[in-house]
């Protein structure tokens, strides 16, 4: 499974970002997850499975969703503040199946 | 307070946020600037390490490898123009689906140096002749220039290709030549417009106007009523309310404050240079709102959680400090959560205004530095405070905000504690 997080500049997501890889490392399951900033996306989107927005970059979510050709969706608020790295893993296996 | 964040007022902010933030033309600015951050940076260290060197060792400015070493900065800072024209364009020629984006920033390059730094021939004293460019606008002072002749010249070239103003070619030619050949009457058009346009200007005002000092003194306009005390007020309350909502604020107002910012750092850089005084911008005001754990300074209010009777609070807090120590708000904004949370509408969105005013005083009176390296950058705290002016007296006014701060967050602080207190106790008796 590979996630792409975008926040504004990569920096909050990064946070989030890292909570997740450890995550996967004590579930014992691959995941590949990266945090970049908003204005990268078009790059980079087709290494991934799967893209979940910060809470913050919701004005530009619509703007997201039009470039990139893989299934997006976005973080809730509370799971994206404290790194809930469980809720955050769940959402993007919904997203892929 | 729950009137007013569902008023219309605030739906109305929240929309034109997202209007603004989604317009190809905004959202190319924005990008093609920050692909310049990284030669930023570099300018930066190089004056970080030059003034240590100046104040610490002694080196005096006019030392030759002091002269060689600052030549770093003059060719990174002093050709930011021209990686904005250039980055401008080829993004916006990739966001309007055109063939070739190379192409087209690089016609942009050209037009901007025909325009703003044409090629010319001098004459020495001694009868000798030198072939050289003015640089004056090519650094921080012709960035609006850039973006425009950015913007408009990719959307001449749409016009001549959309028009098939093109060199047709017999089926035979192969595709990549065809493509070359495409692009010869874009430039062209490109350079008539430009070149002809600041050639009928320089010609009609009898040399006195050109277009780089044209656009610059039309755009001071507006300008200066957005850097003026009441203007900085409104934009720090702008992007507050913006956080308010859970938008990032600071992304959506940086990209029409990057210019006004980079321009009066690069100001006071050459001042310092020239070892003159620094000049006052009220665009150094805008750090009211970050000085204490990112937008809305919201490290205060994380600390006091850390010991709160409520357990959310207190796991939020935790969760939220390594990031505010690093100037990072989020985990503090979503998790409180501040946003859409009436109670926190007064501290969050006024809180800055306040260290607004104890900012602009301690200018005032020159208590602090005034900031001349341009860090582009989230630092961690004190980091923030320092880099800027390599001056401690503008810690130590950081350090003083502090109990300020933490007292316009405290009684909400209390307020919310008290709701979350009761609703936890209810929750467990159930």
């Amino acid at each position: 499974m590979k996630i792409l997080l975008v926040c504004a500049g990569g920096l909050s997501s990064s946070i989030v970002m890292k909570k997740v890889r450890r995550y996967g490392e004590e579930i014992g399951e691959e995941v590949v997850i990266d945090a970049v900033g908003v204005a990268e996306v078009s790059d980079v989107w087709n290494k991934y499975d799967c893209i979940l927005t910060a809470p913050q970059v919701r004005n530009r979510f619509n703007q997201i969703k039009e470039t990139a050709g893989i299934p997006v969706a976005a973080m809730p608020p509370q799971d994206y503040a404290i790194g809930n790295a469980a809720n955050i893993v769940k959402l993007a296996k919904s997203l892929i199946k | 307070m729950n009137k007013l964040v569902e008023s219309k007022l605030m739906k109305w902010l929240e929309k034109v946020s997202v209007a603004l933030s989604e317009s190809p033309t905004f959202s190319t600015i924005a990008s093609g600037m920050q692909g310049n951050l990284g030669f930023i940076m570099v300018g930066a260290v190089i004056q970080v390490g030059l003034a240590i060197a100046n104040m610490v060792f002694g080196l005096p400015t006019t030392n030759e490898w002091y002269i060689r070493i600052n030549s770093i900065y003059n060719t990174t800072m002093g050709l930011l123009s021209l990686m904005v024209t250039f980055n401008i364009a080829f993004n916006y020629a990739k966001r309007l689906g055109m063939k070739g984006h190379n192409v087209h920033g690089f016609t942009a390059i050209v037009c901007y140096i025909l325009v703003c730094a044409p090629i010319t021939t001098y004459t020495l004293a001694d009868g000798s002749t030198v072939t050289a460019i003015n640089t004056q606008f090519l650094g921080a002072t012709g960035l609006f220039v850039a973006i425009i002749i950015g913007l408009l010249s990719v959307r001449i070239s749409k016009f001549c290709i959309d028009h098939h103003w093109v060199i047709t070619m017999p089926d035979s030619v192969p595709e990549g030549v065809l493509n070359s050949f495409n692009n010869i009457i874009p430039i062209l058009v490109n350079i008539l417009v430009w070149y002809g346009l600041s050639t009928a200007l320089s010609v009609l005002t009898n040399g006195q106007l050109t277009i780089p000092t044209l656009i610059i003194f039309v755009l001071s306009i507006p300008l200066n009523a957005l850097l003026s005390p009441i203007g900085m007020l409104v934009i720090i309350i702008f992007g507050q309310l913006l956080w308010f909502f859970g938008i990032h604020g600071t992304s959506v107002v940086f990209s029409v404050m990057m210019l006004p910012m980079i321009m009066a750092y690069q100001t006071n850089a050459s001042l310092y240079e020239a070892g003159q005084p620094l000049l006052f911008s009220y665009v150094f005001l805008w750090g009211a709102n970050a000085m204490w754990g990112g937008s809305g300074n919201t490290l205060p209010l994380v600390l006091m959680g850390l010991r709160s009777k409520s357990k959310t609070i207190k796991a939020v807090s935790k969760a939220a400090l390594p990031a505010g120590i690093f100037n990072i708000n989020e985990p503090a904004v979503f998790g409180y959560p501040i946003m859409y949370n009436p109670l926190f509408l007064i501290p969050y969105v006024f809180g800055p205004v306040i260290v607004y005013f104890f900012y602009w005083a301690a200018y005032a009176f020159e208590l602090i530095a005034l900031p001349r390296i341009l860090i582009l950058t989230t630092l961690p705290i004190f980091m923030s405070h320092f880099s800027s002016t390599l001056s401690i007296t503008n810690v130590i006014f950081a350090v003083l905000m502090f109990p300020v701060v933490w007292l316009t967050w405290y009684p909400f602080f209390k307020m919310y504690e008290k709701k979350m207190v009761a609703e936890e106790e209810a929750a467990e008796a159930e």
